[in-house]
């Protein structure tokens, strides 16, 4: 039984400023809290669905 | 590190009875590596089930994991609740701490722990499980994939965390691609029916305004000019659109007119999507060509079934056998190689399975959004209706129903089974086309009724082309817009799944470099016999599973071989398997003390059983084994090599209480408590020293490469008299007639009244009386002065002949003892 790396690797990719925070903070969570691939998934769709709609109001 | 002293088994599988294995030997505290013998179906594997039961943070046991066996089958039947328990005293730094781990008979799944804390202490003191038993070896060498393997790694070197994330990334990156295809394909509905309405194949802003401004010039209004951005030209048709419809008549002439043009413009849209046929036919295909090559698919459900086999296949000796699942009768070996046969064609079959029931899921989604647009159709219908009555749409109706069918058909896997997939009218995708053929006739049949002017006639039918146009124009880009968005926003998600998956890969490849040498090094051990070197573990290159699957490779005779079993012999690959465990116990249970070992010998012969003693020496003297074997002649030289060992065998087991566990004795120890003052057992101690000396000779005469008559036949074996002559030949060879183990082996051999009555009689035969004295003489005198000389006190190994560098060597493998 070992400590997973995955925590230390997600915020070696956030340092680096080159990736989406959003999306790597969602996976930090799915992470620490242990969430289904589904919950995770939702989460994601929802954030993309969420800038979309915010997309398509600074339009109009 | 973490110590066993005592396993306590109530109520659990075989055993009714408290039990207790003491791992400490008499007269002494620490504990120490123990033994357990005991034939089959004597209770054994209830005490390595106990074990694995109370090491598993799960709280199961993996070869009962199928459906009809599972935690039901852990107590014993007759036990009552809270009778069932495994029970653990650990010693580590001076402390102990007992454990229990009680069988909940109300929560089978979750049972009672003593102290939870402790509990979560022990399981992180280990990485890889602290017990191996023999068939989880050549499964993970030889019978699971690429993936499986990986799978098995990341339990064994603890990279599980990781590998968890790896595959849900994989899973939520599909699922992301999945709601892009389902904008893909709302989208590419749009783009049929303004395919259909403007009568061109080629879709973009260009077509769709040159045929607006076509409409536009028909009725003599200035075109709307091309920009750069479609969205702009867009707008100014939106813009134009209130203007046009004003100057269409309103009189209720107008009004009917205007409800027929609008649904003849809808309808003109609408086409039934032809690739749901298609993907049915082929669907439907593939799932009949799969029901009539594969076996049974529902004998997926065999898989557990026969990885089951292959657990207990271990324990079967016979030569020919029954297979457990199927029934045929199969030599033993060949009986191994039908159950891997048919796990691969069952993994083979499920894979198939999957990959069908995917091609389901794709359909499922093209008739529910051919669904949606059937219900918008139909409105139209009831528009026309109310200015029709006589207007009959019974077969789009049948074809709603029909798309019902078969999405609740597609959504069960029958069909994968049964191979059936139909839809009760194959005909009805062109039929439903019909029949809008025949109902746009028919609204133009009654737009001729109303006598509109051609005028009329020609602006309502623009302006409502135009409205059309319009709308589908504005779905077009928003559909496009959504599209490209999620397109950007996955690859975004992606990328940051690569580079994760790049770093997570990169961790694991140092472990796999850095196991890999070590696990060469035990394998040199186990296997000097044959030339296999650079054994390495490595990723798989595959499309599938890119970075989660992995394999074994090495170089045989110099030529490199992956996977490794492709070359390797079943006993090798025990070897290797035995190998890649212990290295990583080496490596990453660096806290827990101990290792539960059973019946990992039993694709081995008795030298390279004789090997693994090797391995447990050299490299876990700092290690306590607790081990079970059903195997007597490896559990006598367990005994030999290792005399502080607590060894213990099973005498005999009962249903009402289970085994009987009393004190293994080596053969010296067993002929001293023979050899009492009971007269009666002197023959019966006899039959056994002379048993022992004969073992004794072969080694000798094996090892000192001794010169024995050649034999044709291997049933007839040497007799005792020309054992004692090669051995005695030999050494007075080396060692010179005067040397004193020479002698005192000679007068053994020719003087002895026991051994020479062996010597002369077949041993097996022999039955004259012989009486205590003379037993305990000879065998006394055989350990004190001949064993003694020839078996070294630190190695407990026999002497050997070697020869390096013109030099004569008599010693033992590690050089403590030297003779010459």
């Amino acid at each position: 039984m070992s400590d997973s790396n995955v925590k230390k690797y997600l915020e070696q990719l956030k340092s680096e400023s080159k990736y989406d925070d959003d999306f790597i903070d969602a996976l930090i969570v799915s992470d620490s809290e242990n969430e289904d691939w589904s919950v995770t998934a939702i989460k994601i769709s929802e954030i993309i669905n969420k800038r979309y709609a915010e997309s398509k109001n600074n339009k109009t | 590190m973490l110590k066993v002293k005592t396993i306590r088994l109530r109520g659990f599988r075989g055993i009714k009875t408290p039990q207790e294995l003491l791992c400490v030997k008499e007269g002494e505290t620490e504990p120490t590596s123990f033994v357990l013998f005991g034939v089959n179906s004597s209770g054994k594997t209830s005490f390595v089930d106990g074990l694995e039961w109370f090491f598993s943070p799960e709280n199961k046991i993996q070869w009962l994991r199928r459906e009809d066996a599972q935690e039901a089958a852990y107590p014993h039947n007759s036990a009552q609740p809270g009778e069932s328990y495994v029970e653990i005293e650990f010693v580590e730094d001076n402390k102990i701490t007992t454990l229990r781990k009680t069988f909940d008979n109300s929560k089978v799944t979750k049972p009672t722990l003593s102290d939870k804390d402790e509990f979560q202490k022990i399981y992180q003191s280990f990485v890889i499980k602290p017990y191996l038993r023999y068939l989880e070896i050549v499964e993970f060498v030889l019978n699971r994939t690429g993936v499986e393997k990986y799978q098995e790694l990341a339990r064994w070197m603890g990279f599980e965390p990781e590998l968890h994330f790896q595959e849900k990334l994989a899973k939520i990156i599909s699922q992301l691609e999945k709601q892009k295809q389902q904008i893909e394909m709302i989208r590419d509905d749009t783009l049929r029916m303004t395919e259909q309405l403007i009568e061109n194949n080629i879709i973009d802003d260009t077509t769709i305004l040159a045929y607006c401004n076509g409409l536009l010039k028909n009725i003599n209004i200035p075109p709307v000019h091309s920009t750069v951005s479609g969205l702009t030209s867009k707008k100014d048709l939106e813009n134009y659109l209130p203007n046009i419809a004003r100057l269409q008549i309103q009189t209720p002439l107008a009004k009917n007119l205007n409800v027929l043009s609008s649904a003849e413009i809808s309808l003109t849209t609408f086409s039934t999507n032809k690739n749901i046929a298609e993907q049915l036919v082929s669907l439907k295909k593939d799932a009949q060509k799969f029901v009539s090559e594969q076996k049974s698919v529902r004998d997926i459900g065999a898989i557990d079934l026969y990885n089951k086999a292959q657990e207990i296949i271990g324990d079967i000796e016979e030569e020919q056998t029954q297979c457990p699942v199927c029934g045929t009768r199969w030599e033993r070996k060949k009986l191994i190689e039908h159950i891997k046969k048919e796990l691969n064609l069952l993994d083979q079959i499920k894979l198939r399975r999957t990959e069908l029931l995917e091609e389901a899921e794709k359909l499922k989604s093209a008739v529910r959004n051919e669904r949606g647009v059937v219900i918008q159709t139909i409105s139209k219908y009831q528009e026309v209706k109310a200015v029709i009555p006589s207007l009959n749409y019974e077969i789009i109706e049948k074809y709603k129903t029909i798309l019902n069918e078969l999405e609740f058909a597609l959504a069960n896997d029958f069909f994968v089974e049964s191979g059936k997939l139909s839809v009760s009218e194959p005909k009805i995708f062109n039929k439903v086309e019909e029949e809008r053929n025949q109902i746009i006739s028919l609204i133009g049949v009654e737009k001729v009724k109303l006598e509109p002017s051609k005028e009329m006639l020609q602006l309502d039918a623009m302006v409502e082309k135009l409205r059309k146009v319009s709308e589908l124009w504005n779905k077009l880009i928003r559909e496009k817009e959504e599209y490209d968005f999620w397109t950007t926003e996955a690859m975004k998600f992606a990328e940051i799944g690569d580079a994760l998956s790049d770093l997570i890969r990169g961790g694991i490849k140092n472990i796999f470099d850095e196991i890999s040498s070590l696990i060469e090094e035990y394998f040199l051990i186990l296997r000097k016999d044959k030339d296999i070197k650079n054994i390495k573990i490595d990723f798989n290159v595959t499309k599938k599973a890119e970075g989660r699957s992995a394999e074994i490779q090495l170089s045989y005779y110099d030529v490199s071989v992956k996977p490794a079993y492709k070359v390797l012999s079943e006993s090798l690959l025990n070897s290797l398997g035995l190998s890649v465990y212990f290295a990583c116990v080496r490596k990453f249970n660096v806290n827990c003390g101990f290792i539960v070992l059973d019946d990992i010998i039993n694709s081995l012969d008795i030298h390279h059983r004789e090997t693994i003693i090797n391995l447990l020496e050299e490299k876990f003297p700092d290690f306590q084994m607790v081990l079970f074997t059903h195997d007597d002649l490896w559990f006598e030289r367990l005994q030999t090599r290792f005399p502080h060992w607590v060894r213990k065998k099973i005498k005999k087991w009962e249903y009402d209480t289970g085994p009987r566990i009393d004190f293994a004795k080596t053969t010296r120890e067993e002929l001293d408590s023979m050899l009492g003052d009971d007269e009666t057992k002197a023959k019966e101690a006899g039959m056994k020293f002379g048993e022992y000396l004969e073992g004794i000779l072969h080694k000798l005469c094996e090892k000192l490469e001794a010169k024995m008559r050649y034999r044709y036949n291997k049933q007839d074996l040497p007799a005792m008299d020309e054992l004692f002559e090669a051995t005695c030949v030999r050494l007075e060879g080396i060692l010179g007639a005067e040397d004193d183990l020479v002698i005192k082996m000679k007068d053994a051999w020719q003087n002895d009244p026991l051994i020479r009555n062996f010597c002369v009689h077949d041993r097996r035969n022999y039955a004259s009386s012989i009486s205590l004295t003379e037993v305990k003489s000879s065998y006394q005198k055989w350990f004190n002065e001949i064993e003694n000389k020839v078996r070294c006190s630190i190695c407990h190994k026999i002497i050997e002949y070697v020869k390096a560098k013109g030099q004569v060597h008599l010693q033992c493998p590690k050089g403590h003892l030297k003779l010459k």
